[in-house]
């Protein structure tokens, strides 16, 4: 297993600021993985990724990239990194084709982009002035865009926000498309379906620190309840109950509920990762 | 070299596509019929000042605009995660002011030139244009750096331009003494006059020498030591 990144007791605080905005935090970006940063607006998480992408360079604390200290990079570093913006930047009076090809002339490799314009649904508008595009639209390029040079680490802040579910599963197919390619991605987000649907590993982020962190299957076995609930019809009733979930295939009473009654549901205790989010960051919050 | 080419290819071109560029033409167009209905002696005692406008104040107007835009879209961002450095971001965009500076030169002089038949060194005011316009987009990058919106880099440039100005004024009002001339000189838009007039009259070496050093000064101090460290800050907090 090879990480991508190490960071280890990052802080950072900016120049205008008493208090430090990132507060100590350790992680670890595993090659070939879906890593999910998540927190509340302000948490710290756009800092994070700005101090990985190397536009914020004065942090105490250590980060490496493939095992190199990242402030031994240079420019060099973005000849392999996509990075998309939670707000797309593209050149308003420029078509979507003028603005990629610009992008693309900066960097020694390219992707074949028309491919990827057509595969996000742009092929046909490619010729149109971006500041015509849709919200949605624009999110779709600047997901292309963050890709023209074929990256092996992806950074991505919100890459679905403002799209609709088909063109949001257009991206994440294709974001799950690059995992198996063995590329490393990086996504900073508060959309949970997309946390559940992508992430390999998740880190709760919040006032800085460092709030849980785990794979997302651990996460819901540590904060879901260990139970299952079972609704059925009785006497034209709908009636509830609930069992606990150690040892339910001995568990008389729940066997003898299933074959004597109507089951109309059976749920397990799983908890959703948005129940996880607002238990590990409101804690912090009000705590 | 093939990056820098490809940045400063981008920053005329979206001169091009923003119509930044038609505006440009635009105002030297109007030169241009002014100068063309003028006769040969007044045209070659406006003509400095008109390249002067353009090569100087304009550049100014034309580079605020396009880095708030560029500002507002956010693309700066997208340059700052690419392989190419700061330095060539901002040389390209000096380049595209030195591009539409030299379109208004050419226009402008060549009126002279062709219409009236006037006769100047059009290599030493081709190198006396793109000093002005390097000192002139320096001290505008400073302002321009420091403005919050295009509003206040207006307001900004109408103090500087008055500051830069007035030399000018007390000069041709015989305000200032001619032992103070040296001081007159502290403008760089004077030291640019001082430079263009002279292919159209004669003046004292020294005074040209002068203005060539102190344009040359100018964005020699302020491109390395204030626009860079400025531009950078700007370009990452957005």
């Amino acid at each position: 297993m090879t990480n991508a990144f190490e960071v280890k007791d990052l802080m950072f605080t900016y120049p205008k600021n008493d208090k430090a905005t990132i507060k100590g935090v350790s992680f670890e970006v595993e090659e070939g993985k879906i890593f999910g940063l998540l927190g509340p607006s302000g948490a710290g998480k756009s800092t994070t990724q700005k101090i990985l992408t190397k536009l914020l360079d004065k942090y105490e604390g250590s980060i490496t990239y493939f095992g190199k200290d990242l402030k031994s990079y240079q420019k060099e570093f973005y000849e392999e990194v996509g990075v998309g913006f939670e707000m797309p930047v593209h050149f308003n009076k420029l078509t979507a084709m003028e603005n990629l090809q610009y992008f693309a002339g900066l960097y020694k490799k390219n992707i074949d982009y028309v491919d990827l314009l057509t595969k996000v649904g742009l092929f046909e508008a490619r010729n149109q002035n971006v500041g015509e595009y849709s919200k949605g639209m624009k999110v779709r390029l600047n997901f292309v865009r963050a890709l023209l040079n074929d990256p092996k680490m992806i950074f991505l802040d919100e890459p679905t926000a403002g799209l609709d579910p088909k063109n949001a599963k257009i991206l994440k197919d294709l974001i799950l498309g690059y995992k198996k390619q063995g590329k490393t991605i990086f996504i900073t987000t508060h959309l949970m379906g997309d946390v559940e649907q992508l992430c390999d590993h998740v880190v709760f982020i919040t006032g800085g620190i460092i709030g849980e962190t785990s794979t997302v299957r651990d996460l819901k076995m540590k904060y879901g309840k260990k139970e299952v609930k079972v609704e059925y019809v009785e006497n034209d009733q709908l009636l509830e109950v609930v069992f606990p979930l150690q040892n339910i295939g001995k568990d008389e009473a729940f066997l003898k509920l299933l074959e004597s009654k109507t089951i109309e549901t059976i749920h397990s205790g799983e908890t959703t990762l948005e129940d996880i989010f607002i238990k590990v960051t409101g804690d912090e919050f009000h705590g | 070299m093939d990056k820098l080419f490809h940045l400063i290819k981008g920053e005329i071109f979206r001169l091009f596509k923003y119509k930044i560029f038609f505006f440009g033409i635009l105002v030297s167009v109007i030169w241009v019929i002014i100068l063309g209905l003028s006769d040969k002696a007044t045209a070659e005692s406006l003509a400095p000042s008109l390249v002067l406008m353009d090569a100087g104040l304009m550049s100014i107007i034309l580079l605020a605009s396009s880095f708030f835009l560029e500002k507002q879209e956010g693309t700066l961002h997208a340059l700052l995660v690419s392989p190419v450095s700061l330095s060539k971001v901002l040389i390209a965009k000096i380049v595209s002011a030195i591009f539409m500076g030299l379109i208004s030169f050419i226009l402008v002089i060549g009126c002279v030139m062709i219409v009236h038949g006037s006769k100047v060194n059009v290599f030493y005011l081709l190198f006396y244009t793109i000093i002005v316009i390097l000192a002139h987009t320096s001290i505008g990058y400073v302002l321009i750096l420091r403005a919050k919106d295009f509003m206040a880099l207006l307001v900004a440039c109408m103090g500087v331009i008055l500051l830069f100005m007035s030399p000018l004024l007390l000069m041709a009002l015989d305000i200032v003494p001619s032992s103070l001339e040296f001081l007159v000189f502290l403008s760089p838009t004077y030291a640019g006059q001082v430079l263009v007039q002279s292919q159209f009259q004669m003046v004292d070496s020294w005074k040209i020498i002068l203005s060539i050093a102190y344009l040359i000064l100018i964005p020699a101090i302020l491109y390395p030591l204030v626009v860079y460290k400025r531009f950078e800050k700007v370009a990452i907090e957005g």
